[in-house]
């Protein structure tokens, strides 16, 4: 019985000394998760679906116009980026298109026309710069492109010309 | 005696010998480690808070992003002035789509991320003090400094011992941790995409 009591004595000497050795290099430590994010958007495409055509369009005296919001003839570009993804949106207003066959040009003032779904008479006209364009929960957004042009002054022949849409992501 | 040493001498032998078996390595006993000496506090915070954002537009096929030094991401070091302070990191080698790691060996639906860090020890949370901490390809990095730097000047005295009318407090500085660094977009499918790095400091 008395070796007994002797070993449990040393065993929990051995124990007690361990333990405070151990208790003497506890080192304090934290820890910290940080997430690293990226969203990647689609690249935008741009999709012509139809060209201006001016065969019938409105004329008041020299000037013709199409109506990007009115207008059968107008023209129609699908663009196609990430759903609810915002854009901006720019073009050039005026372009100056040469006579192909003669002397002179003609000056086209542009004007667009932009909704976030397919329905052309409730589209919203769109300035050279927008920027607070959305994609639809499709990806898509549909311009129609309309615009005006002078007559007096201009020589017979034929102008062609082209038409310049810049669609980024903000 | 015989009798003696069997019963008494023989246990007392086996249990130093478990004892030492039991005990952690000692063998950096010359180094004087000045945090083994009481149970100092660190803590690492998060200055930046939210995530290390890349920020857009990113699109899809658009090749390398970068998260400058500048805008890093931000975490302080509270510690004991005088004390080393080891940093381990570990992030991700990608960002994945959903953060699902089941994406991680897909090229469509992960990014390679290579992770960059840096520390400043001058007292100021400054980028232009920082020092950077290598960062291996697998964007595992270690590094040890002192919570303040002591300017070439030798280390000064060790910290009283925490007694009971101890205050941390008043012999507490700051470092700072910055974590930037850049992803590859390649031709992923678009959306969100995320990833882990695991920040873990402690004295040495």
């Amino acid at each position: 019985m008395q070796r007994i009591a002797i070993i449990l004595l040393l065993l929990l000497f051995s124990s007690a000394l361990h333990t405070a050795y151990a208790q003497n290099g506890t080192q304090s430590a934290d820890n910290v998760t940080i997430t690293v994010t990226a969203t990647v958007q689609s690249i935008i495409e741009t999709i012509t679906i139809q060209t201006i055509d001016f065969d019938g369009a409105e004329r008041e005296g020299t000037i013709v116009t199409i109506n990007p919001i009115e207008s059968a003839l107008a023209g129609k570009i699908i663009a196609r980026g990430t759903p609810g993804s915002e854009f901006r949106l720019e073009f050039l207003e005026e372009r100056l298109m040469p006579n192909t066959v003669g002397d002179g040009s003609l000056s086209f003032l542009y004007s667009l026309a932009g909704n976030d779904i397919d329905e052309q008479e409730s589209a919203e006209l769109l300035g050279p710069e927008v920027r607070d364009l959305e994609f639809n929960s499709d990806g898509e957004f549909f311009i129609w492109v309309g615009g005006t042009f002078d007559l007096e002054d201009v020589n017979p022949g034929s102008y062609e010309g082209e038409f310049a849409i810049e669609i980024e992501y903000i | 005696m015989k009798k003696l040493l069997s019963t008494y001498l023989v246990p007392f032998l086996l249990t130093g010998a478990l004892w030492l078996v039991c005990t952690p390595d000692r063998a950096e006993a010359q180094e004087i480690n000045f945090a083994d000496y009481g149970q100092f506090t660190i803590t690492l915070q998060d200055i930046s808070m939210g995530d290390l954002e890349f920020v857009g537009p990113i699109i899809s096929g658009g090749g390398l992003y970068s998260v400058e030094l500048i805008d890093s991401y931000v975490l302080s070091i509270i510690g004991v002035k005088y004390l080393d302070v080891g940093v381990q990191i570990q992030g991700d080698g990608v960002l994945t789509l959903d953060g699902n790691p089941e994406y991680a060996n897909d090229p469509s639906r992960s990014i390679p991320f290579q992770l960059k860090a840096a520390y400043a020890n001058m007292g100021e949370n400054s980028v232009t003090d920082s020092r950077f901490i290598e960062v291996a390809g697998g964007n595992f990095g270690i590094s040890r400094f002192p919570i303040l730097a002591r300017q070439n000047l030798p280390p000064g005295p060790p910290p009283p011992p925490p007694t009971e009318g101890f205050d941390q407090s008043l012999v507490e500085e700051a470092a700072y941790l910055y974590l930037y660094g850049q992803i590859d977009v390649g031709n992923v499918v678009s959306g969100f995409y995320s990833g882990d790095i695991i920040i873990t400091v402690e004295y040495e």
